[in-house]
């Protein structure tokens, strides 16, 4: 500072000071541009590493999933993979959750990245009590007693073929549900995407599916308290619907591949046509014209679709 | 004191002049630096455009469709992806603005049954797409190639990207 005064003072010091400013001027654009181009790059970077997170996870599930021999599958922290650029080591985690009870397998593949942790998953549900459990030799079936006119053929001579209903795990099903109950405008949006659906345990009251309503998409749909498919309803895809209540079916209602399931009675409605299984702890009352054929193969394992949390 | 007060309009008009001096004696570097700024920020502005194109495809690819059918018109390639929902289809497509101008952007077109088509532009207006070819790789997989450029400069880039859908099929 006293050199600059003394410039001043000397009155030749401007072509000094002029400089420095031009070089301060100069410094500080190069200096934004080096910082903008910075930025720039940190960004693409998370780009990158965002998009290269969702393909490792997207190939791994999909790996998991074509494996052959499933039961081989175990919890496991898997190879670690370094990520360019940044050279970021990233290593994922497979973790299989077995559920006996409901019964279900759990399948995630967790990959963590900074404070955030990416969750890729899907499940494979097998009906209560699993697919080979005996009650399913029967296609209608009551621990109490079926009322109302059903197709001949429907109830075989020896009926009941099997007596011990399997008991629904109910916190299994709202543990592992993917989504909510789907309300009238996601029915109408998205239809059913290959999911299990279940409201949280703290919801009361019935599940409701307004009238005429076209049920798209194959789904689970589990619900604590009663649900009511309303009249003039109809799906085609496969669709599990269990209840830990009762279940009430609309008039002229026409599920095409269903499997009901309810802790509590079950109630159909006049001119109802049902193709796959009915099973219910409770008193089953049929209406006038009730059409039924079985169909076992809605009983094969669901496997819902992917799904990022 | 007199003699001091034409001091600093003297330095102020003399630095200007140095400044001028150096300017005309490096005017193709300084030039040469404001080009280059120009083309950085262009680039930029064309990946961030292309980044979130790719995005916005990807998002509707990777988890959400059952099925991408691939079909090309005027403007390149029309990707359908079917949503797992099946009441639910997305397009993404290239056309002109409102069929008028030259300049071509993208398009995603959302189709829910029962309700009337929603067809928004998902590219800048500033931006002309050039290329939007995409391609099966296999059953799981397909490869979209977009050229971009930018309308005032000229300045145009590819990018490719391969998505890999997880819960569908590309036909």
């Amino acid at each position: 500072m006293q050199r600059v005064r003394y410039l001043i003072e000397r009155q030749d010091g401007f072509v000094v000071l002029s400089l420095l400013l031009l070089l301060v001027f100069l410094s500080l654009l190069a200096q934004g541009i080096i910082h903008m181009a910075k930025q720039q790059a940190k960004t693409q970077q998370e780009y990158i590493r965002h998009r290269q997170i969702a393909a490792l996870g997207t190939g791994l599930i999909l790996a998991v999933r074509t494996q052959e021999n499933q039961s081989d599958l175990q919890n496991q922290a898997l190879q670690e993979i370094v990520f360019y650029p940044g050279a970021e080591k990233i290593v994922p985690q497979l973790t299989i959750e077995r559920r006996e009870t409901v019964p279900l397998q759990s399948v995630k593949v967790l990959i963590k990245y900074k404070e955030a942790t990416w969750k890729m998953q899907y499940l494979k549900l097998e009906p209560p009590g699993g697919s080979l459990h005996n009650i399913y030799n029967n296609i209608i079936f009551s621990d109490e007693k079926i009322e109302g006119k059903l197709p001949e053929g429907l109830l075989p001579n020896n009926y009941p073929l099997a007596v011990i209903r399997p008991k629904i795990d109910i916190s299994g099903y709202l543990k592992y549900k993917s989504n909510p109950l789907p309300d009238a405008s996601a029915l109408q949006e998205l239809g059913l995407l290959s999911r299990l659906y279940a409201n949280n345990s703290g919801g009361s009251g019935a599940y409701s599916i307004k009238k005429n309503t076209i049920i798209r998409g194959k789904g689970i749909l589990y619900h604590n308290n009663p649900i009511k498919i309303s009249e003039g309803c109809s799906s085609k895809e496969k669709l599990w619907i269990i209840s830990n209540d009762e279940i009430i079916i609309g008039d002229n209602v026409h599920l095409g591949q269903v499997f009901l399931y309810a802790n509590g009675p079950i109630s159909i409605g006049r001119n109802v046509t049902i193709c796959g299984i009915i099973i219910g702890a409770g008193k089953i009352q049929v209406g006038e014209g009730f059409a039924m054929r079985g169909d076992k193969s809605v009983l094969e394992t669901f496997l819902t679709t992917c799904y990022m949390n | 004191m007199s003699s001091k007060k034409g001091f600093l309009l003297l330095e102020i008009t003399i630095t200007f002049m140095l400044i001028c001096i150096l300017f005309a004696t490096f005017y193709q570097n300084f030039l040469q630096i404001f080009g280059s700024m120009r083309k950085i920020y262009d680039d930029l502005e064309l990946s961030r455009v292309a980044w979130s194109v790719i995005a916005i495809v990807e998002r509707e690819m990777l988890y959400d469709s059952s099925e991408v059918i691939i079909q090309e018109n005027n403007y390149g390639s029309r990707m359908v992806c079917k949503n797992i929902g099946p009441n639910r289809t997305v397009m993404f497509y290239c056309s002109n603005i409102g069929n008028k101008t030259s300049q071509i952007v993208t398009y995603k077109s959302t189709q829910i049954m029962g309700r009337a088509e929603g067809i928004n532009p998902i590219s800048s207006p500033n931006i002309s797409v050039v290329k939007w070819h995409s391609e099966k790789i296999d059953g799981r997989t397909l490869r979209l190639e977009i050229e971009l450029k930018m309308e005032k400069t000229g300045r145009s880039k590819t990018f490719i990207e391969v998505i890999r859908l997880c819960n569908g099929y590309v036909i």
